[in-house]
């Protein structure tokens, strides 16, 4: 046996080095806080379905995680088992991939390429449509019956594009609709151009019925060009009204400085196939400010003053809400919002501090008012940050 | 099974000088380069707080706090840990011809053993497995140490104390996250496919062992068919996007591509040493 | 019994055995007699498997070369099958701990007639010990047969004396010996059986004994005849 001790020592050092690291690692408690939500007003059933994601980390020791805070608690992502964390799909995929396996297949994990109801799933894509391809794959699933069609259309004047990206996509009746962003070859000498491209697809047919294009970016004027982007939240799958989108007009070099001269709105109606260019300057003014769609209203978020305000369009009456909401703790600039069944979820934060409120928009009432709190007060010291960038409104 | 284990012990036995040497140099040179580092660290600071009288807050506030991961990316660690990759990548290769050239012939007593020849090549294999996971070992005993070391040298607000899987999970510079693997499942992926390289290299290196000249491009041909068979799933993947497999899928057929190629270089290794090799 | 059937091999387009047949007795001593490059290490590279053939087959005592055979075989090269580095005394250790057929009394014995120690290191040793040392690894396992590569070639003639003597002592006694060689003369009174290799194939197979008693020829006679032709 002694013969053998350069053997015997080298495995003794690998099974001691390799085994104490990671039965460590598998034991380890994760040394980072425990957030929860403290109730300050109303009913902490409100935000049981509610989870935000955020990162925590320490300025000076460069140390920071995600994690998820649900009521039930926090879980960081190095708490979650490895295989979850190198496969990591948001909420909604997972969801769709464990319910529809076969249909998903293939199907890429970008929600702007689905469409949701209660009684069908529908899919086009590719998400990024780029040369040589110059057609959509849609695909339908029947809930009900599981029975599933498929088929391609070729998209016209699909060569004048660089790349395609879609962005939303519905169904009503039975018709199929895709916005979608296009983005122009330009010759070499000027910029591409983008184009907000609308394609209703007629699902008996199975034929591109027509191709529109509702907003570009060029402006007409040399001097100035448009900046579009979607209101309309991106991880929505369900059945939306309107489509909304900004327009910034900006002054200046598309990829160098430019500068926001005036702010636009344009909605996009589903039903009538009408896009709607809306005046909204007098109430909320040039700069862009944070907003939501939700049914036939788009909601603006003021959280500079004070208190929070909540002003409310719906683009179908022309008509203007404003809901003033009365909170105990000071209002912080920045947000995230969710809308769900009504109920208007919002984390209003910045780098320490966050409020949860949830809203009942029928009845323009705060219904819960709370905040992230750390679960152990003494952990609360040092440089610190909380980011919060994502939240969901899980089903039940 | 014992005759195995006496040919990993002869096979260890015999490039463990240099393997020592690399061990003590990779010792000698990171405790060397945490004392320097943190001492430059030191003067840094010291200058600045008694001849500036820059207050610490501030000092720490442009330089930052000093701690292991800063010595990390230095040659101190870089170099020996480098020097060492090479020489275990070198002697994957010398492990085999070291038996052919030379005045000796011992490819002769090695083939003559009475035990499975592929035993021979398994025991090649084990003794660089071990020299790999044993340097790493070494590594992670040694990364505490060192930790240790730099608490005497640096006051407590000048520095900022990591564990292991905290150097290597937040600072996740590269070749530290490659070898120490913070998740036990990604050191079996990070090694597994590392030991099978070993296997494919070894068959290729049999395959020109055999057939000489001809086996040259044999062996080409067999690295570059057992990389595309492993890699399939996920070459498919990256040329047609059809994201037809979900990850987990893909994941799960990358481990079965794995075992079948290590198998399958296995098999012919066993098959050539058997019946084509030639001393 | 060693029996070589139909043996062919060919390295590149060079064929170098074309159909080799021969047997090799237990309690004899076979010579493989032929110029250099005729195929005679070749032949012996083929009986332990060190090397592929194109076709024939080859019988130990009836059997398949196997891995349980280098217990009952062996082959002693002419370069020494140790690494350099190693002693004496290491490159027994080595044979010891693989071999079970291996006859340490026997080990010590032929240490002591070649005047070796053990604690010589193999790089450091003369021509005619480093060839000792290799024949004493492959004397000292009890093993049926017995292979050597031209064993008496570039070594002093001391040594040369000291392993001829080996040959007609009970080290070699009632074991089945194929040696090779180029030249006959120091040899030949050894040797029980001939086999005559040319241009790849085998041009005579005769047991010394009975052409010496039936055709009072010496075995150079008889390769005088075999080759004039």
């Amino acid at each position: 046996m002694l013969r053998y001790w350069k053997l015997i020592v080298i495995t003794a050092i690998i099974v001691f080095s390799f085994g104490t690291y990671y039965v460590q690692n598998a034991l380890a408690k994760s040394e980072y806080p425990e957030f929860v939500f403290k109730t300050i007003n109303g009913d902490e059933a409100e935000i049981e379905s509610l989870m935000v994601t955020g990162e925590y980390g320490v300025n000076e020791e460069g140390l920071s995680e995600h994690f998820n805070l649900t009521s039930e608690g926090t879980v960081y992502r190095e708490e979650r088992s490895y295989l979850d964390q190198l496969f990591y799909r948001s909420t909604l995929i997972e969801r769709l991939q464990s319910d529809y396996r076969s249909f998903m297949r293939g199907k890429g994990e970008s929600s702007t390429t689905l469409f949701e109801n209660n009684e069908l799933l529908a899919f086009v894509g590719p998400y990024s449509l780029d040369e040589p391809d110059d057609s959509f794959d849609v695909e339908l699933l029947d809930k009900r019956t599981k029975e599933r069609t498929a088929f391609q259309v070729t998209l016209p004047n699909a060569k004048e594009y660089s790349f395609i990206n879609i962005q939303d996509v519905q169904v009503s009746h039975d018709k199929l609709i895709v916005i979608s962003r296009n983005i122009k070859r330009g010759s070499p000498s000027e910029s591409d151009s983008e184009e907000i491209h609308v394609y209703q697809i007629d699902l008996t047919n199975q034929k591109i019925n027509s191709d529109e294009v509702i907003l570009t970016s060029d402006s007409g004027s040399p001097a100035e060009w448009i900046h579009i982007s979607e209101i309309n939240s991106h991880s929505h799958i369900g059945q939306e009204n309107y489509f909304v989108f900004q327009l910034g007009y900006m002054k200046g070099e598309q990829y160098g400085s430019s500068v926001r001269d005036r702010t636009e709105y344009v909605a996009y109606h589903y039903e009538t196939n009408e896009t709607i260019e809306l005046d909204l300057s007098e109430e909320v003014g040039a700069d862009p400010t944070f907003s939501k769609v939700y049914k036939d209203s788009i909601y603006f978020f003021d959280t500079e003053a004070n208190n929070l305000q909540i002003k409310a369009y719906n683009i179908r009456n022309d008509e203007w809400i404003l809901i003033e909401l009365q909170t105990t703790e000071e209002v912080h600039p920045a947000n995230l919002v969710e809308i769900k069944n009504d109920m208007l979820y919002m984390a209003n934060f910045n780098d320490k501090q966050t409020n949860i409120y949830a809203l009942n928009l029928e009845m323009e009432e705060l219904v819960y008012e709370g905040k992230i709190e750390f679960a152990n007060p003494k952990d609360e010291q040092g440089d610190y940050y909380l980011n919060l960038y994502d939240m969901v409104i899980e089903n039940e | 099974m014992k005759n195995y284990v006496k040919l990993v012990d002869f096979e260890l036995k015999r490039f463990i000088k240099i393997y020592f040497v690399l061990i003590g140099m990779t010792i000698v040179l990171q405790i060397v380069g945490v004392i320097l580092e943190s001492r430059q660290y030191l003067d840094k600071a010291t200058e600045a707080m008694y001849e500036y009288s820059v207050p610490l807050m501030e000092f720490v506030g442009q330089n930052g706090k000093f701690g292991l991961h800063r010595v990390l990316e230095t040659g101190y660690f870089m170099i020996p840990i480098g020097l060492s990759v090479a020489a275990l990548i070198f002697y994957c290769f010398f492990i085999w011809y070291r038996d052919w050239f030379g005045k000796n012939t011992f490819v002769y007593r090695l083939l003559m053993l009475p035990t499975a020849r592929l035993n021979v090549l398994l025991a090649k294999a084990s003794a660089i497995f071990l020299m790999v996971l044993g340097l790493v070992g070494i590594q992670l005993i040694l990364l505490p140490i060192e930790s240790t070391i730099l608490q005497w040298i640096v006051p407590l607000d000048l520095r900022i104390d990591m564990s292991v899987s905290e150097l290597v999970g937040q600072f996740g510079y590269g070749y530290l996250g490659l070898i120490i693997p913070n998740s036990f499942i990604q050191f079996l992926i990070n090694y597994g496919i590392g030991f099978m390289h070993v296997f494919i290299l070894f068959t290729a290196i049999l395959f020109e062992r055999s057939f000489r000249l001809r086996g040259i491009v044999y062996g080409v041909i067999y690295y570059i068919a057992a990389q595309v068979l492993f890699l399939f799933p996920i070459m498919i993947e990256v040329f047609f996007e059809t994201g037809y497999l979900y990850p987990i899928e893909i994941f799960i057929l990358e481990i079965i591509l794995g075992l079948l190629v290590i198998g399958l270089s296995l098999w012919i290794s066993n098959y050539l040493l058997n019946r084509k090799v030639t001393v | 019994m060693i029996e070589v059937k139909d043996i062919s091999k060919n390295f590149g387009r060079k064929k170098v055995l074309k159909g080799v047949s021969f047997t090799a007795n237990k309690g004899e001593i076979t010579c493989l007699i032929g110029i250099n490059g005729v195929g005679k290490t070749t032949i012996m590279n083929a009986i332990m498997n060190l090397t592929p053939i194109k076709s024939g087959e080859i019988l130990i005592d009836g059997e398949k070369l196997s891995k349980k055979t280098f217990e009952k075989i062996t082959f002693i090269p002419d370069a020494i099958t140790m690494l350099p580095q190693m002693t004496i005394g290491e490159a027994l250790q080595f044979m010891k701990d693989f071999y079970e057929s291996w006859n340490s009394e026997r080990a010590n014995e032929l240490l002591t007639f070649f005047r070796l120690k053990e604690e010589e290191k193999i790089s450091s040793l003369s021509k005619g010990n480093t060839a000792k040392v290799n024949l004493l690894l492959g004397l000292a396992l009890d093993v049926d047969y017995l292979l050597m590569d031209e064993p008496f070639t570039g070594i002093d003639i001391f040594s040369r004396e000291q392993i001829a003597e080996v040959f007609t002592s009970h080290l070699v006694e009632d074991r089945g010996v194929i040696i090779t060689t180029h030249e006959i003369n120091d040899i030949e009174h050894l040797i029980d059986k001939v086999v005559l290799l040319d241009e790849g194939v085998v041009r005579k197979e005769f047991h010394t004994e009975e052409v010496r008693e039936n055709e009072g020829k010496s075995v150079v006679d008889v390769m005088r005849e075999v080759y004039k032709q």
